[in-house]
């Protein structure tokens, strides 16, 4: 024979399951609110990342174009570069 | 063409623009050279040289103008073999400039020398640590840092960068000789630069002269210079007394010209190739 266990209780623990449910419920539907508004307001969190990301790459470039002015031509031993002329100068380039 | 001509770095400065170009794109340039001189000068006690050199031996904070300063310095110096060293400031000091000497012409002068500090170190340039994460310089303790043969040829090729990105098609920035030019020169032809008797057309390269008759003075009735050899951390005697260099960028001709003084005159071109650049000496 066997034995069931009853609940001693059943209109309590209906109540707790209810008061349960409604509180995930509720919870649920702030979390979708907060969703929504933060949807809402874009100009928040994904401009501050967006803006951020463009700037590392913008940096990135202009670090990489200084670099190659820094760098500037490299054929310079290989003949090029100048040829002296009898002709006024724009400018000098005396000691410093 | 447009041309401004003002006192900096002391020397005397030169901005040549062609085309029509904004005045505040120039005003701009100005200023510039100005700021990297507050930043980079060893002669303003405030400067971030200034305080390097007082900070031997610890990590100093800097901006990422005097970062790249510090760090196309040690390039420099490995890049000619130990001819360009930046580290013989204190050698500089010893034979007594220890202020600025402008003028066009050299200035005799009878200097107080701090012989104490002959035995200050040079050719440690290969123990600078410069840290591009947390933005700082630390100098061996016993060194000085020397921007000298290096400060006006960067501040140009920064200041003619700057200009490139204000639209400015073609121009030269030239900084007491060390310049830089891009683009075409006035109606469109190559830019002339008058270097002794010769003029050159260039184009898109750097050109600096450097030359151990400019800022010399006497002590002790013999005349010294600052062009210092880094072997002796005496000023030079052997090499050539001019030395001007067409490289890529004008910090590497102003390195190259004046490493190219710090050795002896026959390798002259054996060197200049080496490193990639035209030499003309005298």
């Amino acid at each position: 024979m066997s034995v069931r266990a009853r609940p001693r209780h059943p209109a309590l623990v209906a109540r707790i399951l209810t008061a349960g449910l409604s509180t995930a419920a509720a919870f649920g539907i702030v979390a979708l609110v907060a969703r929504d508004s933060r949807r809402a307001d874009p100009a928040e969190p994904a401009r501050v990342v967006e803006v951020r990301i463009g700037d590392e790459v913008g940096d990135a470039e202009a670090r990489s174009a200084l670099e190659a002015w820094l760098e500037g031509r490299t054929d310079l031993a290989t003949g090029g570069g100048l040829t002296v002329v009898d002709l006024p100068a724009d400018t000098t380039s005396e000691p410093s | 063409m447009e041309r401004r001509r003002f006192a900096a770095m002391g020397s005397t400065a030169e901005i040549l623009v062609v085309g029509d170009v904004d005045a505040a794109a120039l005003d701009g340039a100005v200023r510039r050279i100005d700021e990297l001189e507050r930043r980079w000068s060893r002669f303003v006690d405030m400067s971030e040289v200034s305080v390097l050199n007082r900070s031997a031996g610890r990590p100093v904070p800097v901006s990422d103008d005097t970062l790249l300063l510090v760090r196309l310095a040690c390039d420099a110096w490995r890049r000619t073999g130990g001819f360009f060293d930046p580290t013989v400031l204190r050698a500089v000091e010893a034979i007594g400039y220890t202020c600025s000497l402008d003028g066009p012409v050299a200035v005799p002068r009878r200097p107080r020398v701090d012989r104490r500090s002959n035995r200050a170190r040079t050719g440690s340039c290969g123990e600078i640590v410069v840290d591009r994460v947390d933005r700082t310089v630390r100098l061996p303790e016993g060194t000085g840092f020397d921007p000298g043969g290096i400060g006006k040829g960067l501040a140009a090729d920064l200041v003619s960068h700057d200009l490139v990105s204000e639209g400015v098609c073609g121009g030269c920035v030239n900084i007491g000789g060390d310049l830089r030019v891009w683009g075409p020169g006035p109606g469109g032809r190559p830019w002339r630069i008058g270097i002794g008797e010769r003029t050159v057309e260039i184009t898109d390269v750097g050109v600096a002269t450097s030359g151990t008759d400019r800022r010399s003075w006497f002590v002790d009735d013999d005349l010294v210079h600052h062009l210092i050899d880094p072997l002796s951390g005496r000023p030079t005697a052997d090499g050539p007394t001019r030395a001007t260099v067409v490289a890529g960028s004008a910090w590497r001709a102003e390195t190259c010209a004046t490493a190219l003084l710090a050795g002896p005159l026959g390798a002259v071109d054996t060197r200049a190739d080496g490193w990639g650049v035209r030499a003309l000496v005298a």
